[in-house]
């Protein structure tokens, strides 16, 4: 030791399991603070990210969709599934309902083992020319319109761009990857409606997919809808399920918000939790400085009676205080950043929401902010227990059993 | 230096026949001049230890002064008299005084470390103070791996270090054997024949042949044995 100021440094070395203690406490802190925040928001920009990614405001698919209630998992998780419906679906919604500023197609396949691809994926068909919904995410990550034969894919997709993939034996280019969402939209292949029904026609002919018995050109598997401003939406909602036969409009908004809601739960819970963790903590680690102390009285005192002021005994606990808990907090950090990595895809699954990351910039003001609470709740509980000590004599704490 | 101690008492919050208070300490005076090796003796529980304290500034008494040459212990704020004592006054605590997460040397040198640094100077002092009191071997030891009568000779080598102008000394002697007691008696003799006022609280007989003045402190109140 060179001078008085490594004695708080020494002190943490010299005694590990008091340390490591204080070390764990503060380490729960901030996995709490940091590890709950960043839950929250990660599945604020999920829900996000799901509306953004949808961009309608009404969704028309078959009746027996509806009803089985499997395309809510299809459009908004990607989840592979098809179902398909007359294309004149398209024609009837524009001449019979009013109301309508947009509406666009979207077509869906699930491919068998492609040659790509270990699993099965989900194909998504658009039309660029009235898209709204794929296109500026497209755009987003590849800038142009997809031609023929070119698809765009998932960012989980393990193909590099300019690939050749085989999907029912037709080859189509890989154009370009899209950025994560989060959800099984990721893993899945997005190409134009000439593409898609040519794909359509390969599974036809393979005898993988039946089309209602249909001929893959008359049919379709969603109608996108944008409904114009002076139009309530849900009266362009039931006005579509009053005189389009065999379908179902559902409001885009109705789909998310149970997500959405029930999402709201699991944030406010977060909430409480960490609000729990925190106080329980925080209690421990009061009386956990304030039995510290009174053990260290008489060590306390053996420094005051050598010369060190009250001010030095309460910047040396100061000091231990500090540094555990700043080794804590970014360790405690660390620790949720890996869960979060490892556990975000399983997350994501089990609750049906995606998981994104807020940006890197976010993840490190939070991570301030936890690593700044948790050194300033160390030293606020180390504080108090060591003004009660260095207020009393040293004399009177020298008789202290020794 | 010279301590002056005028008219102090010390009083502690204790049930004792019918009050709410006893004096540990009934009124005092008391002259320590440098130069001097007063020894106290007397029962257990006389408040020797209680004297001490007041005069080391480290118990603020219930009334009376205590001067280090001029300068009034209990009117200083904590930081210039925790500084003061770190300077001038040595005070060598009853039982065991160490700090246990430093080694011997570091015990030692600690009362010049904590208004400065560690210099290859006071190293090479406390070296020597090491040496004299037999404990040079333990240099790198841990407090916890000494015997009582080492961590009492640590203390006082700590004690030394700064080669105060007052050394309270309270049962210096209490785990040592009889070689070591004469050496750390002679030690004691030469820091105060250097001119340091030195007080001894000792039981032992042994103490009195170093003695200046010898002084008695029973029940609170201390009254001259010999000079
Ligand atoms: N902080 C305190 N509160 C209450 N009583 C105290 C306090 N400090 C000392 N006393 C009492 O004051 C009296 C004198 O104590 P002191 O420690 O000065 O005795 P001593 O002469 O040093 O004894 P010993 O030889 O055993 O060390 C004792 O009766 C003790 O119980
Ligand atoms: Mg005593």
């Amino acid at each position: 030791m060179k001078s008085i100021r490594s004695l708080p440094f020494v002190n943490l070395i010299k005694k590990p399991a008091r340390s490591v203690a204080l070390l764990i406490l503060s380490v729960f802190l901030a996995v709490s603070a940091f590890g709950g925040s960043l839950a929250v928001m990660s599945l604020r920009n999920g829900i996000d990210s799901l509306e953004s990614r949808l961009g309608a405001d009404i969704i028309v698919v078959p009746y027996e969709a509806a009803t089985k209630g499997s395309y809510e998992s299809v459009i908004l998780q990607g989840n592979p599934g098809a179902f398909y419906m007359r294309h004149t679906v398209l024609g009837e919604i524009e001449e019979e309902i009013a109301g309508v500023e947009k509406l666009s197609p979207q077509y869906f396949l699930v491919s068998a083992k492609a040659g790509c691809c270990s699993v099965r994926v989900q194909i998504i068909g658009f039309d660029p020319e009235t898209d709204f919904s794929v296109t500026p995410w497209i755009e987003r990550s590849y800038g142009k319109t997809l031609s023929d034969g070119d698809v765009i894919v998932g960012s989980t997709v393990e193909v590099s761009t300019g690939d050749d993939i085989k999907l029912f034996d037709q080859r189509v280019n890989v154009v370009g990857q899209l950025e994560r969402t989060g959800t099984e939209l990721d893993t899945a292949i997005y190409c134009n409606v000439n593409t898609v029904k040519q794909l359509m026609q390969a599974a036809q002919v393979k005898q993988l997919v039946d089309y209602n018995g249909s001929d893959p050109d008359q049919v379709i598997s969603s109608v996108l809808l944008k409904v114009r401003d002076d139009y309530d939406i849900d009266d362009v909602t039931s006005d579509i399920n009053l005189h389009v036969r065999g379908v179902k409009a559902i409001r885009a908004k109705s789909m998310i918000s149970s997500v959405s809601d029930s999402l709201s739960g699991v944030s406010s819970a977060i909430g409480v939790l960490i609000a729990v963790i925190w106080l329980l903590s925080l209690i421990i680690m009061a009386i956990s400085f304030s039995m510290i102390n009174q053990e260290r009285k008489k060590e306390f005192a053996v420094l005051r009676v050598l010369g060190a002021s009250r001010r030095m005994l309460s910047s040396i606990v100061f000091r231990e205080a500090l540094m555990l808990t700043c080794a804590g907090s970014v360790g405690g950090i660390l620790l949720s950043l890996l869960i979060g990595l490892l556990f975000a895809d399983s997350f994501t699954a089990a609750i049906g929401v995606p998981f994104l990351l807020p940006a890197t910039g976010t993840i490190v003001a939070v991570g301030a902010v936890t690593v700044a609470a948790t050194m300033l709740a160390g030293a606020l509980t180390a504080a108090v227990s060591a003004g009660k000590v260095s207020r009393q004599d040293t004399g009177v704490i020298l008789r202290g059993e020794s | 230096m010279k301590l002056i101690a005028t008219k102090i008492t010390k009083k502690f919050p204790r049930q004792r026949d019918g009050a709410n208070f006893f004096y540990a300490l009934h009124e005092t005076d008391f002259a320590l001049e440098g130069g001097c090796l007063a020894v106290i003796t007397g029962r257990s529980g006389g408040g020797k230890t209680t004297l001490l304290n007041l005069l080391g500034g480290l118990l603020q008494p219930s009334s009376g002064t205590v001067k280090a040459d001029d300068v009034d212990l209990y009117q200083m704020d904590d930081k210039r008299l925790s500084a003061f004592r770190n300077r001038h006054i040595a005070v060598i605590p009853q039982g065991v005084s160490a700090v246990y997460t430093l080694t011997v040397t570091e015990n030692i040198l600690l009362p010049t470390m904590m208004y400065g640094k560690r210099t290859a100077e006071n190293a090479q002092r406390a070296e020597e103070l090491m040496r004299h009191l037999g404990i040079a071997d333990l240099r790198d030891a841990m407090p916890s791996e000494l015997s009582g009568g080492e961590l009492r000779r640590m203390a006082i080598a700590r004690a030394m270090m700064t080669a105060p102008g007052c050394i309270l000394a309270d049962e210096p002697t209490g785990d040592l054997d009889d070689e070591n007691t004469a050496v750390v008696l002679k030690l004691l003799r030469e820091t105060a024949d250097a001119g340091a006022a030195v007080l001894v609280i000792s039981h032992d007989a042994e103490t009195l042949k170093y003695a200046d003045r010898v002084y008695r402190m029973d029940g609170g109140s201390l009254t001259v044995h010999h000079a």
